[in-house]
């Protein structure tokens, strides 16, 4: 195993396999795609707010260059590793979560972040990758893992969830469930238990849209916006007006007049919205086409890996960064109530963008290791 | 994948721990993910294909700040350039006392209108309690002051309380007050023109101002996106007109003061320049001041030299004898018989101070104003004929002008006319016809500029910026012989010199005038005592150019002619107007004047 990590860590690019390295290329065009789209959303607001148009690209770069960093670092480790550190993670992840609602800074009624001097954390975030790394633990062998240890697992995850939701953070909450069941759907569970546990889910979100009165309204807002486009349908509406501004071919790159503080949190939950006003409908379906391009090469890593927790950590990273992006532009398009969920790697934001890069360095590691045959005999599965 | 699928159900049976994950599965999500995208995909279709020409519609809606026009008018400037009515910025202030706050304070706190009163009260010089009364109980939408100099909406300005707003707009001003309000006429406050100029020459008026749609952002900066060339531009053309003010001042002042002292009704003088057409004044009284129309009646808004009629009596005899010359029914050596009175048709006509003069020739008619002697030259002159010329004097025809409400005279039917000998007989003394004092003077500048019909205006056109624009060239229709109209001028010297006009005569200047002293009709009957005096004059004689005409209707009292009441304007109306003019003497004056 420690000479199989050594191969890799020599293996020079040029010799990865061509699967690895066009799955580096998308998620490198991804990368430089999101600055461009954030430099145009952002510029305007800088500028009239902070005074320098720059502010926000230079620190999301900043973020960007440490999330490579990261994703280096990733990529180079085995995810053996990462698969033995998801457990203590998740649970220290866990209790960073929990800790927001004690001493979490609240912003928009949300307690998400922790401040440690200039950085703020924001766990949600950083456990979304040991959330798919556990998953694939757990996963990958539930059905020999004893019923106590099924209890335990399922009392963790679900109270990570509730947790989450009690930030309040529907949206993470939901992608996380929405995650889980999709890995656990893909780890071939049957399929009484996942539509139990659909049903379950379903339950426990609907119930919050009804304790909570922010979310009741957002739900209300979200059928029909324009009932009251300057108060709770104002999010909505705006990014709906930037969206069909947009048209067939859009208004040009850094053209958007929505951004311009119409828009409201146009940096990062409706930067979508920004984006397909510039590139109009073409723009769009070329975003949804890399999209789908992207899960179908995830799918392929995943097909192509042997052993379950390799493949159940492609299909969760595919799932994660997918189904992210989708539930993304689908709040910014009014096709799903309005939560906040950042774009992966486009929304400003340092910590959705480590996330996001650690989940991609995951999925390219997955790559690696079932293409390269030095790592045949480190398959986790058999430890 | 079918093979997977074996290869696991093998396995299944032969490891019971060992459950691959099986690609089926796998493949499940990520259709599930692709159909999501797919489902997307429609939803963005719907909006930027389908629903996008709307979204952008009403996005375009939010995003543009639609600038009505402020509704902006022309200057008014005289002959000289001289501001008439113009443009000023004007500011409105309102309060909203529900946002009352200071810069600073809580976003929660208000501040009550008495605290905001007395910090406005110094600036608008009112007292704080008469503002907080006005605000009262009201919540929002007090008009607190309004017309306010923007350098005092400055001052309120650098208080920066919320809940005072400023409304801008254009208010027009007559910087001379009353002189030309008879012209001009005003707005209302509603800014929609009411009478004069204003009224008549509304559309040409009217600022060209584009309808300006700005893109903002939404913190409301304005976007240069869309604002074509020239979508910024306004014209700064003016109005000008060929009144000149210092002459206007002088008719004005001297009109008054002779309206005041012969107690009449009211009064009017025009001066014209007969070569084109240009008034130099029309002044009128009384008048009103537009800058404050709203203390005025309504009676007031119409000049009435041009709207009113009236039967010019003597003046109009020099008219007479230029179409009988013209007729060549009278030669510039005929003589007439004047008995003092005479009867036609049973009607008794007699000279104003019923004194017989004998053989006399026609300079000597108009010097003295004979009546009887006018009847006698207009008769050697066929009915039909003389009817004809004053048709061709278009007596019955509104003039052409550009003055508002310029109204026809009346002459009586060519049957009525021919049928009766008296009509013919009271038309050559300027009875039983009518015309506007407007009228008379373009038919006198006929006299003057040697036969032409000019249509007489008081605008010249509209000029970019300082620019003045030029003076219109020779016009109008030549209805007599330049040696007719000298003829005439020279009896009307006479006048001045020898006759009625003597009170016009200023030494060096060669001038012809024509004084009238007229009988008020009302339905058909004269009204006893009521007269209309006025007063022609022409100059200089030897190059004739300018016609003043004064009129000054019902004065009261003794000796009231068109010598005693009209013929004082007129006189300092020319002083004024030769200097003005630079209009060099005729002649020698005095030895005591040669010396200096």
């Amino acid at each position: 195993m420690a000479r199989g990590t050594q191969g890799l860590l020599t293996l020079p690019i040029n010799l990865w396999p061509a699967e690895t390295r066009l799955l580096l290329g998308l998620i490198a065009t991804w990368s430089v795609f999101g600055l461009l789209v954030l430099a145009s959303a952002s510029w305007w607001v800088s500028q009239q707010e902070l005074g320098d148009a720059l502010y926000t690209i230079k620190r999301q770069l900043i973020w960007m260059l440490a999330g490579w960093a990261l994703f280096s670092v990733v990529v180079r480790t085995p995810l053996k590793r990462w698969l033995q550190l998801a457990a203590p993670a998740l649970l220290i992840g866990t209790g960073l979560v929990a800790l927001t609602l004690i001493i979490g800074t609240t912003v928009n009624g949300a307690s998400r972040w922790l401040v440690l001097g200039p950085i703020q954390l924001q766990p949600t975030e950083l456990i979304k990758p040991f959330i798919v790394l556990q998953g694939a633990v757990l996963f990958s062998q539930w059905r020999r893992l004893a019923l106590d240890q099924r209890v335990l697992w399922m009392a963790i995850l679900g109270g990570i969830i509730l947790l989450i939701l009690k930030q309040p953070n529907l949206s993470t909450a939901s992608l996380t469930g929405l995650v889980l069941w999709l890995m656990a759907l893909a780890s071939g569970l049957p399929l009484h238990w996942l539509v139990g546990i659909a049903g379950l889910g379903l339950t426990a979100g609907t119930t919050s849209i009804l304790i909570n009165d922010y979310q009741r309204l957002r739900v209300t807002s979200f059928l029909d916006p324009w009932q009251d486009p300057l108060g709770n349908g104002y999010q909505l509406v705006q990014s709906l007006l930037a969206i069909g501004s947009g048209g067939l071919s859009g208004s040009g790159y850094g053209l958007s007049t929505q951004k311009l503080m119409y828009l409201p949190i146009q940096t990062t939950d409706f930067i979508f919205a920004v984006y397909a006003e510039e590139f109009g409908f073409v723009g769009s379906v070329v975003v949804l086409l890399f999209l789908a391009v992207f899960a179908l090469m995830g799918l392929r890593v995943a097909l192509r890996s042997r052993g379950n927790q390799l493949r159940l950590v492609a299909i969760g990273c595919t799932t994660i960064l997918v189904g992210q992006s989708i539930m993304n532009i689908a709040v910014a398009s009014g096709a799903m109530p309005t939560t906040g969920l950042p774009l992966p790697l486009v929304s400003y934001g340092g910590n959705s963008l480590l996330a996001s890069l650690f989940i991609a360095g995951l999925l390219v590691r997955c790559s690696l290791e079932s293409a390269d045959p030095l790592s045949l005999s480190s398959r986790p599965s058999r430890s | 994948m079918s093979q997977t699928r074996v290869a696991s159900r093998k396995r299944r049976g032969r490891v019971l721990k060992l459950h691959p994950v099986p690609s089926s599965r796998l493949i499940t999500v990520v259709v599930l993910l692709c159909s999501a995208l797919g489902g997307l995909g429609m939803r963005l279709a719907w909006l930027q294909l389908v629903a996008g020409e709307q979204l952008e519609s009403r996005a375009r809606q939010a995003q543009t700040e639609r600038r009505n026009p402020l509704g902006r008018r022309r200057t008014i400037v005289d002959r000289q350039g001289r501001l008439l009515a113009i443009d000023e910025e004007r500011v409105t202030v309102w309060a909203h006392p529900r946002y009352f706050r200071w810069p600073g304070d809580d976003p929660e706190q208000r501040r009550s209108p008495r605290e905001v009163a007395e910090k406005l009260a110094p600036i608008l010089g009112v007292s704080a309690s008469s503002l907080s009364q006005r605000m009262g109980q009201h919540r929002s939408g007090v008009r607190l002051a309004s017309n306010l100099e923007p350098s005092t909406a400055a001052r309120l300005k650098a208080l920066n309380i919320d809940g005072i707003d400023f409304e801008h707009g254009p208010q027009r001003i007559y910087p001379q007050g009353d002189l030309f309000a008879n012209v001009l006429g005003f707005l209302n406050l509603e800014r929609s023109p009411q009478a004069g100029l204003e009224l008549s020459l509304d559309d040409k008026l009217r600022s060209q101002e584009l309808k300006l749609g700005i893109r903002r952002s939404g913190d409301g900066t304005p976007l240069p996106d869309g604002i074509g060339a020239g979508s910024m531009h306004r014209d700064d053309l003016r109005l000008q007109l060929t009144l000149d003010t210092r002459l206007q001042r002088v008719a004005q002042l001297e009109l008054l003061r002779q309206v005041e002292k012969w107690n009449a009704k009211r009064g009017a003088a025009l001066v014209m320049d007969a070569r084109n057409g240009e008034l130099l004044a029309l002044a009128s009284v009384p008048t009103y001041d537009p800058n404050r129309f709203w203390k005025f009646k309504p009676g007031l808004f119409r000049e009435w030299a041009v709207q009113d009629l009236y039967e010019p009596g003597s003046t109009f005899k020099p008219i007479n004898l230029a179409i009988a010359l013209q007729a060549k029914a009278l030669t510039s050596t005929s003589t007439i018989d004047d008995k003092g009175s005479l009867t036609i048709s049973g009607w008794p006509i007699h000279n104003h101070d019923k004194k017989a003069h004998g053989r006399i020739d026609l300079a000597k008619v108009l010097q003295v104003s004979s009546n009887v002697g006018m009847v006698q030259a207009m008769q050697r002159m066929d009915s039909r004929n003389y009817w004809q010329w004053l048709n061709k004097l278009e007596l019955n025809i509104a003039p052409d002008t550009d003055l508002p409400g310029a109204v026809s005279g009346q002459l009586k039917s060519l049957d009525t006319f021919t049928a009766n000998a008296i009509e013919p007989a009271t038309a050559s003394f300027g009875q039983g016809l009518a015309l506007t004092p407007l009228k008379l003077l373009q038919l006198h500048g006929m006299l003057s500029n040697g036969g032409r019909l000019v249509s007489p205006h008081i605008t010249r056109g509209l000029r970019s910026g300082t620019e003045l624009s030029d003076s219109s060239h020779l016009s109008g229709r030549q209805l007599l012989d330049p040696a007719v109209s000298q003829q005439v001028l020279a009896w009307m010297e006479s006048v001045v010199e020898e006759g009625s006009g003597q009170v016009a005569r200023i030494p060096g200047y060669r001038i012809g005038g024509k004084t009238g002293t007229a009988q008020k009709a009302a339905n058909g009957v004269y009204i006893p005592g009521a007269l209309i005096t006025s007063f022609v004059a022409h100059l200089p004689v030897e190059d004739p150019r300018f016609v003043v005409l004064v009129v000054v209707d019902e004065p009261q009292g003794e000796h009231v002619y068109g010598s005693t009441v009209a013929a004082p304007v007129a006189r300092s109306i020319i002083e004024a107007l030769l200097v003005i003019e630079q209009i060099p003497p005729s002649k020698a004056v005095t030895k005591a004047l040669k010396t200096t």
